[in-house]
């Protein structure tokens, strides 16, 4: 019983939305920790649409792209945490707009 | 079955040596802690060394060699980039002990990040697949990210770090979804498989297309991606600026080439690249120094003029995918040679005269260093007006080159523009030399703000072996242009 069929195109409509999502939380949110959280989910869209050419192009080597961009993710997400907290000892804040010692 | 097999590893070993390092001196400081510092150092050299050596080695004697089912191939290319790299993180090693050591920073961390940084950029001149591209672009630049904020209690290094990594990871995830599109649209993750990607599906193709090379300019810091470069370039601590200077600048530049020729090629179905690049190039190389020239900060001036100096490279690149020609990018890599040598003098001389409490980093704060440093101030002027471009230097034959092929190519109004841009760049780079040489304390009214607390070696070999590459290799350009000219006519063998 299929009562609706998921295609190719579904995926890529999605992983599409949820890119804008991501790139529209890091321009427009100011905390620091939703910034990193927009681009998680802009590399997640990424995954998303990799996994579904891989899938329905019958490809597998998709698959194993999929794991590397993951594990890459999560190292940038461990800096990029370790960097927060060096900043929030220094400033006692985690807003980006009240990061403003440099600027021209 | 899928092997790694040895000569696979003996292929890399560019790239391995400094890998292999990186985790010996990470081991060694946990395991030796009194001792690991200078040690670290050393190992450091020796790693850059090697893989120096090697890949020069390797460049001369031809080697072209597939590796890991297709993923890295180390040619002529490879190893030239290899060869400038390694060159550039040299330098910026030999800048950096006595600095951490005055703000008690002085860990071996700080080496084993940046080989593993190295390790990064030798493998993306190499990549040929789009996920090795990734991964070495991300071994590339995580450690950056840690490296700008190394002195961690202090405000601007942390600030400098954070927008760098928010930036820096925003430009990733355009490149994780342009890979993706492009990968779907070719059906398969090779470069050279790339352009069958514009006829299966266009639409995903040009989108692909469009975000991978969004991901490449903020890398390498064009205009409208630049706004990273002044902000990282100010906050890092001044011997890492130096390696954001010149290697990670460099870098980018080695995969971007590769993708660009290779990938997408120049049929004029695919080949619309050239004309958003040109217009990107004249933005970067007109708004880069346009806000230099209001800079009163040199490290900030230098992150200007390195924005400036992408515009140059890119003119260069546009002007061998329109040639289709060794030769016209020779020229680029020849530039990318020179302007590692005179970025790191610059940076050298200011890291020279920073002390425990203060930076030397104001343009002001260089005056009248003439009279009490005649040859420091000398070396600055080499510097200054090499990255002008003043004959005899080698910053002058850099952009000849690359103009001269860049008219050949028939880009006439982008050379006017680049060379107008050039006179502005004088005007900032002029003024460094008049505070050094014109100006004394009685004109900015308080006292000589520079300090001088002794040198060290490297540091100060470093300083000659610039000045001198500046001297010398301007004049005695064709050895290196030999050598660009056998790594350029390696990319173009595979390239449609």
């Amino acid at each position: 019983m299929n009562f609706f069929p998921v295609g190719q195109t579904h995926f890529l409509a999605t992983s599409a939305f949820l890119f804008t999502l991501g790139v529209l939380t890091v321009v427009v949110r100011r905390n620091l920790i939703v910034i990193l959280m927009g681009v998680e989910l802009m590399l997640n869209a990424g995954n998303l649409a990799i996994v579904a050419f891989s899938r329905f192009s019958g490809h597998p080597a998709g698959h194993v792209y999929v794991l590397l961009i993951m594990t890459v993710a999560a190292a940038e997400v461990a800096v990029g945490l370790g960097i927060l907290i060096a900043l929030f000892r220094t400033r006692k804040t985690i807003n980006a707009d009240e990061a403003t010692y440099l600027r021209w | 079955m899928i092997s790694i097999t040895a000569a696979d590893l003996s292929g890399i070993s560019p790239a391995l040596h400094l890998a292999v390092a990186g985790i010996a001196i990470m081991l060694l400081d946990a395991l030796w802690p009194m001792r690991s510092k200078l040690l670290s150092v050393w190992i450091t050299l020796a790693a850059l060394g090697c893989s120096l050596t090697t890949s020069l080695h390797r460049l001369t004697a031809g080697v072209d060699v597939t590796l890991f089912n297709g993923a890295v191939r180390m040619d002529g290319y490879a190893h030239a980039f290899s060869a400038i790299i390694c060159l550039a993180s040299t330098l910026a090693v030999l800048s950096a002990p006595k600095y951490l050591r005055l703000r008690g920073v002085h860990l071996a961390e700080y080496y084993a990040l940046l080989l593993f940084s190295v390790c990064g950029m030798v493998l993306f001149a190499a990549a040929e697949e789009l996920i090795m591209l990734f991964l070495a672009l991300e071994t590339l630049s995580i450690p950056v990210y840690c490296l700008v904020g190394f002195t961690r209690t202090n405000v601007y290094s942390t600030e400098a770090s954070m927008k760098y990594f928010v930036i820096g990871a925003f430009a990733t995830g355009f490149l994780v979804y342009g890979i993706a599109l492009l990968y779907g649209a070719a059906g398969s993750g090779y470069l050279v498989d790339l352009r069958a990607g514009a006829a299966r599906a266009p639409g995903l193709f040009y989108a692909g297309m469009t975000l991978l090379l969004v991901g490449f300019l903020f890398k390498i810091g064009a205009v409208p991606f630049n706004m990273w470069t002044p902000d990282a370039y100010e906050g890092a601590p001044t011997p890492v600026t130096t390696f954001m200077a010149e290697a990670v600048k460099a870098a980018p530049f080695g995969g971007m080439i590769k993708v660009l020729f290779v990938g997408f090629g120049f049929d004029a179905a695919v080949g619309l690249w050239q004309p958003a690049l040109v217009v990107i190039a004249v933005l970067t190389m007109t708004v880069g120094n346009l806000t230099a020239l209001v800079q009163t900060d040199v490290k900030r001036m230098m992150g200007y003029s390195s924005i400036a100096h992408s515009g140059y490279i890119l003119v260069g690149i546009l002007a061998a995918s329109k040639l289709q020609s060794a030769d016209a990018l020779a020229a680029v890599l020849y530039y990318l040679f020179v302007y590692v040598l005179m970025n790191a003098g610059a940076f050298g001389i200011l890291i020279l005269f920073s002390h425990k409490d203060k930076d030397t980093n104001a343009v002001e704060d260089l005056t009248g260093l003439a009279r009490e440093r005649p040859w420091a101030a000398a070396l600055m002027a080499v510097y200054m007006l090499s990255l002008t471009g003043l004959p005899p230097l080698a910053g002058f034959f850099g952009k000849f080159y690359i103009f001269s092929y860049a008219v050949k190519a028939g880009y006439v109004p982008l050379v006017i523009i680049a060379i107008l841009n050039s006179v502005v760049s004088a005007y900032y780079y002029l003024k460094v030399i008049v505070a050094m040489y014109f100006r004394g304390p009685e004109d900015t009214g308080r006292a000589a703000v520079f300090h001088y607390e002794g040198y060290s070696v490297f540091l100060l070999a470093m300083l000659w072996f610039t000045a001198w590459g500046i001297l010398y290799y301007g004049i005695h350009s064709e050895p290196q242009l030999a050598l660009a000219r056998l790594a350029a006519s390696s990319l173009f063998a595979t390239a449609p």
